[in-house]
Parts: C-alpha cells; structure tokens; sequence
C-alpha cells in the first residue's frame, strides 16, 4: 500500500510585526540590517489568546473544506507543536472536537520544531502502509514569538507564527502526491543551544524566554542536512541532480543560502519564501508548500525532497513526487 | 597544511574586514564583525576550506585567534 498527500493548507495569524516596529521596541537596531542578515521584512504573531491549537484548527478545516474526504474516515490526528494549550490534557483531544472528528480517531501531540512535519510525514505514511489509517490528519503549528524576548535580537527577529495541515491516506485520487521514504536523526548533545529552561518540570520557575546559538545551530545544519539528504537519496535509489525541487524548512536566508552553495542545489530548484512570514517553525514546509503550489511551482511527475531541521537536535529528510 | 598568517587573511575574509584589523592574539570581542554572524561566517569558511565540522558546543572555539590556530592544528591544518 503507498501513502498520498491529498491536501495541504495553511494559515498565518493577522497581526504583523515588521521591522520597523523592532526597531521602534529596541533603539540601536537597524531594520535594513536585520533584513540582510535574516532575510525577513516581516513576521506573523498570534494574538494574545490565540494558540498553535487555534492556528493548527483554522489550516485543517481549511484543508476539510477543500478536500473530499469523509471526516468519519480520517483514523489519526498528529498535532506537532512545542506551544501546546496546556501540559495535559493532550492538545490533539481537544482539537478533535472543534474538527468534529470521529471518536474512534487517534489523537496525539508530539513535541518536535522545525523537523516536526517531515516527522510527521515519517509516522503518518507508517500508518497508511501499515493499513493501519485510511487518513492521518498531520497539523503542525506553533506560536514561538510567545516564547521571544522581544530585545533579544537572535530570536525576535527570526521566528513567526503559523499553522498547517496535511492530510495524508491510502486514497491516490486526487492527490496531490506520493509520499515516499523518510529518514529522520537526532542529536541531543545540541539541547542547551536551542532551548526553552523554564516553565516545564526540570526548571519551572526557570527563564521561560527563547534561547538560540546561532552559530551552534548553523554549525549543526552545515553538517547534518546535507548528510540527511544524502542518506534518503541513497535509500529512495536516487541522486542529488535528479531531485526537481528540494523544499527546506525556512530558518533564515543566511543558513539556507549557505546550504543551498555548500550542497550546489541550482537556485531554481530551492525556493527561500520567508521574507513576509519569518522562520514558522513545524509550520514552514507546508506553509512553502502552500505557496509554491498556488505559484505553480510543483508540477506533475516532480520528484521533491523536504528538509526539516533543527531544535533537537532534530532532522528529518522526506521524498515525495507530485502527481 | 596553511600558516598563521593564511588563516589570519582568510578569517578577516570571512568576517569581512582589513586583514591589519586581525593578528594573532585578536579576540572576538575586540572586532565588532565578530559578532554571532562572524562566528557563523568562521564555520562555514572552517567547513568548507578544510571540510572541518564542529561538534555540538565547539563553536565556543571560534572566539580568539588563538583558539583557531589551535583547532586547526588539532585537525592538522596548521603547523
């Protein structure tokens, strides 16, 4: 049995912070240099009150209407967030509901970044072959700038909020594509350099501000991705040159620039899109992929390779073909 | 293998500076392109000069000439 991704949608919350305003929130900073360093004029943030939950909802019921599929047929719902509502009860159960899914339907988070939908593609197809699920509804969304400092320029200047949701199913009519092999890796030695200390059980009166190593978590990327890619393209029997369009998670243009000339991956075949949304996290790869397919970009017979990376360490490299 | 004085030039080139502005006891606090982005500028110039790729905490490395040198000699880049 194959698995297919059958939709895909997303959405970005309606406040915008550009970086005007971080510069207004932090004199001595320069908006044109936050622009070049990062690649980005603007980012998205959720309102106060408004959740991943909330942005994760809207992109699937999105992606409901646009669809076909019978809710009562969709057998798992995958959320991927690292701001999830509350510790318990699980952010999935109370997703399900608002969807008005089946309570037959698995539901369950699983807390992973900027790896986390090419994870989540991992375990959905899993189910699909498996004959485990007819459809797994995967909703990655997260709400970073609640977690930002907003004098910290590391990270205030790089993160946005958004939501996304795939549906992937056994069904092949309509599809929008194949999903094939993913490898997934992890190196926890790399913790300390992206990380939220507080608020959680080790450390709950701890900082709960965002914290990142640039430089650590670039110096991981250079050697992790290229060697992830290079492990699914030895798995799938293909090659780098034979890959039509490589969709990465969109950390900043600095890092996905450098990879793309560490990797020689044709500046056609590797959109950077972040200039208006920032780095969104779980949300970023479908989010590109929303964008690139109303841009017409993916084509039928394209074989794809999507690349998330990061806090982790995590990474996890997935192949696809457009149909 | 390289010289202090290649890698000196090459790091001023990586940070985008005068090579005068770089010698060998220069720390990272005294250049203000030294900055996260210099760091991040060093190992992509340590990765894709000498194929160099640092484990995790091992850009705390990249903050003196000295220490440079230094990690080039471990990988036997420098005499």
């Amino acid at each position: 049995m194959n698995a297919y991704l059958r939709g895909v949608e997303s959405h970005l919350p309606e406040r915008i912070l550009d970086n005007a305003a971080l510069v207004a929130q932090n004199p001595g900073w320069d908006a044109d240099a936050i622009f070049k360093k990062t690649g980005i004029r603007e980012r998205r943030i959720a309102a106060p009150g408004e959740t991943a939950a909330d942005l994760g909802t809207i992109a699937a019921e999105r992606l409901l209407a646009r669809t076909d599929v019978d809710r009562d047929e969709i057998d798992a719902l995958l959320f991927c967030t690292q701001s999830p509502d509350r510790f318990l009860p699980t952010t999935a159960c109370t997703i399900q509901p608002r969807l008005e899914l089946g309570t037959h339907c698995g539901a369950f988070d699983f807390n992973l970044g900027c790896s986390g939908f090419t994870y989540g593609l991992w375990v959905a197809r899993g189910l699909i072959v498996s004959g485990s699920a007819r459809n797994v509804l995967l909703v990655t969304a997260d709400t970073y700038s609640k977690f930002c400092d907003p004098h910290d320029l590391a990270t205030v200047t790089i993160f946005g909020d958004a939501g996304a949701a795939a549906l992937i199913g056994r069904d092949d009519a309509g599809a929008l594509a194949e999903v094939g092999q993913t490898v997934v890796g992890t190196d926890g030695r790399g913790a300390e350099n992206l990380i939220v200390r507080g608020g959680a059980c080790r450390e709950p009166a701890g900082d709960r501000s965002l914290y990142m190593n640039g430089p650590e978590i670039f110096s991981f990327t250079l050697g992790s991705v290229k060697a992830g890619i290079a492990r699914l393209l030895e798995q799938t029997g293909t090659d780098w040159k034979s890959v039509d369009r490589y969709l990465f998670h969109q950390a900043n243009r600095f890092m996905l620039d450098n990879l793309r000339r560490t990797m020689k991956i044709p500046v056609e075949k590797m959109p950077i899109d972040l200039e208006d949304t920032g780095n969104t996290v779980s949300a970023s790869i479908p989010l590109l992929m929303t964008r690139e397919l109303e841009r017409g970009n993916l084509k039928a017979g394209q074989s794809c390779v999507l690349a998330g990376f990061g806090v982790g360490y995590s990474w996890a490299m997935s192949a696809l073909r457009w149909r | 293998m390289t010289s202090q004085d290649e890698v000196i030039r090459q790091v001023a080139d990586a940070l985008g500076v005068e090579s005068d502005e770089i010698d060998s006891e220069t720390e990272a606090d005294q250049v203000e392109a030294w900055d996260s982005m210099g760091t991040m500028s060093i190992v992509l110039w340590l990765h894709e000069t000498f194929g160099i790729e640092l484990a995790p905490s091992e850009t705390a490395e990249l903050q003196s000439m000295k220490r440079i040198f230094q990690l080039l000699r471990t990988a036997g880049h420098l005499a």
